[in-house]
């Protein structure tokens, strides 16, 4: 009985899942069409609007995890900056999309590219962000794609700075979505 | 010019037109469909470099590569590679370009911000911003201003709103019209604000009825005194309905407070106190320590410390010169930096910048503007390269007139202080030029307890950068638990003009304190360690308070 309970739940919270994968990645016009209907929160169990802050929270404990991960990376014996560097970069991408979601109102912007010029005008010291998300971006790649310098040392310096930026940029989303009445952050 | 041409030539003169930013390099990386242009700038120029940057990632993007700008910050070797070597040293035209720098950014307003800000030891900034009262005590250059502005600046406008008034504009007004010019610039700005948020409020109409009878009391020139105190529970309950309504922090910050007549001190000091009691309202109040009441006991008026506000002391002094040298250094070379002059010692002499230190007082302003004073006059010797200690001393001296006249015109409200601040300094020269042949002399304890007021003559002079504290506590190897204050006269009184010979000087090199008998062959006595540095401090002579008998009203 309690086997056949536990299943039910466990097929419960994936569909809840899907349901927050959906909403989670639709742009701003399927997201007015996902409101109007009442499946989603019919399934869930939730009002529309309470999805998608609860999406905005689930978004910024990914980019939580990743801080995590990148500190751990950098902890380790022996370091490993390369990928620490592209985990703290991919945490201020998370944040930074998790802002722009909430703001626009629909996932539209996710593109790495397209992403740091959407911050929206009133996030304080926006202009610098969207340079530190530009840059970070920059050094994932160069971390990621190019085999040099091969002195794993040398990419110390970023990944440190990484380090100190990624939770300072999830600290001010948490604070900046919470002041524009984001409930579930 | 087409940014598609020559894209890096395009964002070097952007940048340079649309923000004064000189880059220091570009580097460029190609990716798939992408290009990166990696900018690198000075530190300070990165906020203002990253706007300009994010501008131009649209205008050289083309439809084959979506191009991005990335601000970096340069690394010293890296500007220190890129500019140009100083050849000619300070006949270099950028020895010029600080000089005219330093004259035009050394002070600070609201309207004109610090060059750069430079944090000091004790890191006041987040103490400024906190909601509390505060007194702000720093000498004349001391940076009470760049830290208020820098305050004002950091402050988030979404949740707090800041008012800024400068006492010098007001210090020909009545105590209580002082108050009256202080609430307009309050209550305007809640007025402002709230018109933006709910102009229908109900918080709205008060504040605008309460803005028009402050200002219709202004437009009266001798409205009574009442009317004036009759209105601080109405502001006090303006601005509490004001943050209940809107979470809106307010912080008031009011600047040269010394300029008021220290008689009325006090009393604008409990009026806004009274208005801004039990709301989310913070002063912040910059001066003059010692020509600065703050509270008087009967009766009670002003603001208690410890109990009502905090004190915040920015005076660097020279009890730590290596700390007030890296301070000193730190500041000017920001300057220096602006100017494409990588570091000091292209333009200065080691031991020229340790005189600097000590001419100053670790006073900032005075540093900076002695340091461009110093670079003037060695420009004028045509095959000097270097500012020599020389070119300070002169400096320095020629710096003592203007000294005196800042003496006046800070004590301007009350011209019988300045009168016997003029006088005590005639007294401090003899005693230490004429009758002890020494530039510093030590002041006991036990003379300062006993006669505080003869003390508070000896703080003005401190206050008003004619002398400088040098050990706070020097212990008497005679008598046990007796301990004296360290005093050395500025610079300005002995140096340039007014050299005097055969006198002994404290002097500081490599980060340490030595003494030494100008023009003659006595060993230097040298404050290796701090043991050395207390006995040449004990060996200076004593200053009787006494001096100054006669100088006080009976």
């Amino acid at each position: 009985m309690a086997n056949l309970r536990q299943q039910a739940s466990a097929a419960t919270v994936a569909l809840r899942e899907k349901a927050l994968l959906r909403v989670s990645k639709a742009d701003k016009k399927t997201l007015r069409y996902y409101a109007e209907g009442v499946h989603i929160s019919t399934q869930t169990g939730q009002p529309f609007h309470e999805l998608q802050q609860q999406v905005c929270a689930d978004r910024l404990r990914l980019a939580r995890e990743f801080i995590v991960t990148g500190d751990k990376m950098v902890n380790t014996r022996p370091p490993q900056f390369r990928s620490a560097v592209s985990r703290y970069y991919y945490s201020m991408y998370h944040s930074a999309r998790t802002l722009v979601y909430f703001t626009h109102g629909g996932d539209d912007h996710e593109a790495h590219s397209t992403l740091p010029t959407k911050l929206p005008d009133d996030f304080m010291n926006g202009a610098l962000w969207q340079n530190a998300l530009k840059d970070a971006r920059g050094h994932r790649n160069e971390a990621d794609y190019d085999p040099y310098p091969s002195d794993l040392q040398s990419w110390k310096p970023t990944a440190l700075d990484l380090s100190a930026k990624a939770p300072d940029l999830l600290a001010l989303v948490v604070q900046y979505l919470k002041q524009k009445g984001c409930g579930y952050v | 010019m087409k940014p598609a041409n020559n894209p890096q030539e395009f964002i070097t003169q952007a940048f340079k037109q649309r923000a004064s930013i000189d880059v220091v390099d570009i580097s460029v990386r190609a990716y798939p469909e992408e290009i990166n242009y990696i900018v690198f700038v000075d530190a300070n120029d990165l906020p203002a470099g990253a706007a300009v940057g994010n501008q131009l990632d649209e205008e050289i993007s083309t439809p084959e590569a979506k191009a991005f700008v990335i601000v970096r910050k340069a690394s010293p070797q890296l500007i220190e590679e890129k500019v140009p070597p100083l050849t000619h040293g300070v006949q270099d035209e950028r020895a010029t370009n600080l000089t005219r720098l330093v004259t035009a950014r050394a002070r600070v307003s609201e309207a004109q911000p610090s060059l750069s800000y430079i944090k000091d030891r004790s890191v006041n900034l987040p103490a400024v911003t906190a909601p509390r009262h505060h007194l702000i005590f720093g000498r004349r250059g001391a940076g009470k201003s760049a830290l208020l502005v820098e305050a004002k600046q950091s402050l988030d406008p979404q949740t707090s709103l800041s008012c800024w008034v400068n006492m010098q504009t007001l210090r020909q007004e009545n105590p209580s019209r002082v108050f009256l010019y202080i609430l307009e610039e309050v209550i305007s700005n809640v007025v402002a604000r709230q018109q933006q948020i709910r102009p229908d409020a109900s918080v709205s109409v008060m504040a605008s009825e309460l803005y028009d009878e402050i200002r219709g009391l202004l437009a009266e020139i001798n409205a009574p005194d009442e009317r004036a105190i009759r209105l601080i529970p109405r502001v006090q309950r303006a601005l509490k309905r004001f943050h209940e309504a809107n979470n809106i922090r307010v912080f008031i910050f009011i600047d040269d407070f010394y300029y008021l007549p220290r008689g009325s001190q006090p009393q604008i000091l409990d009026r806004l106190h009274g208005c801004v009691r039990d709301c989310d309202a913070w002063l912040k109040v910059a001066s003059i320590r010692h020509l600065t009441r703050w509270f008087q006991s009967s009766p009670p008026l002003g603001l208690q410390t410890m109990h009502d506000a905090d004190i915040l002391d920015l005076d660097v002094t020279l009890q730590d010169p290596g700390e007030a040298k890296r301070f000193l250094e730190s500041i000017l070379t920001q300057y220096a930096k602006r100017v494409n002059i990588p570091a000091l010692t292209k333009i200065f002499h080691g031991v020229a910048l340790d005189r600097l230190v000590l001419a100053s007082g670790a006073v900032p302003r005075d540093y900076l503007l002695l340091a461009k004073s110093a670079i003037v006059k060695a420009q004028r010797r045509s095959n000097a390269k270097l500012v020599g200690v020389q070119d300070v001393n002169q400096a320095a001296g020629d710096a003592a007139q203007v000294k005196v006249q800042e003496l006046e015109e800070d004590t301007a409200s009350d011209v019988a202080v300045a009168a016997v601040t003029l006088e005590a300094l005639k007294r401090v020269r003899k005693f230490c030029l004429e009758e002890t042949e020494h530039t510093y002399f030590l002041v006991s304890y036990r003379e300062k307890e006993n006669s505080p007021l003869l003390y508070n003559v000896l703080t003005d002079l401190l206050d008003l950068r004619l002398i400088h504290l040098i050990d706070g506590s020097v212990s008497d190897d005679h008598a046990a638990g007796h301990r004296s204050e360290a005093f050395m006269l500025d610079l300005s009184q002995f140096s340039g003009a007014r050299l005097k010979q055969g006198i002994r000087v404290l002097d500081f090199v490599n980060g340490k304190i030595v003494s030494r008998r100008t023009r003659t062959k006595l060993p230097v006595k040298s404050g290796d360690t701090p043991l050395q540095v207390i006995s040449i401090l004990r060996a200076a002579p004593n200053l009787s308070l006494d001096q100054f008998q006669g100088l006080l009203p009976e």
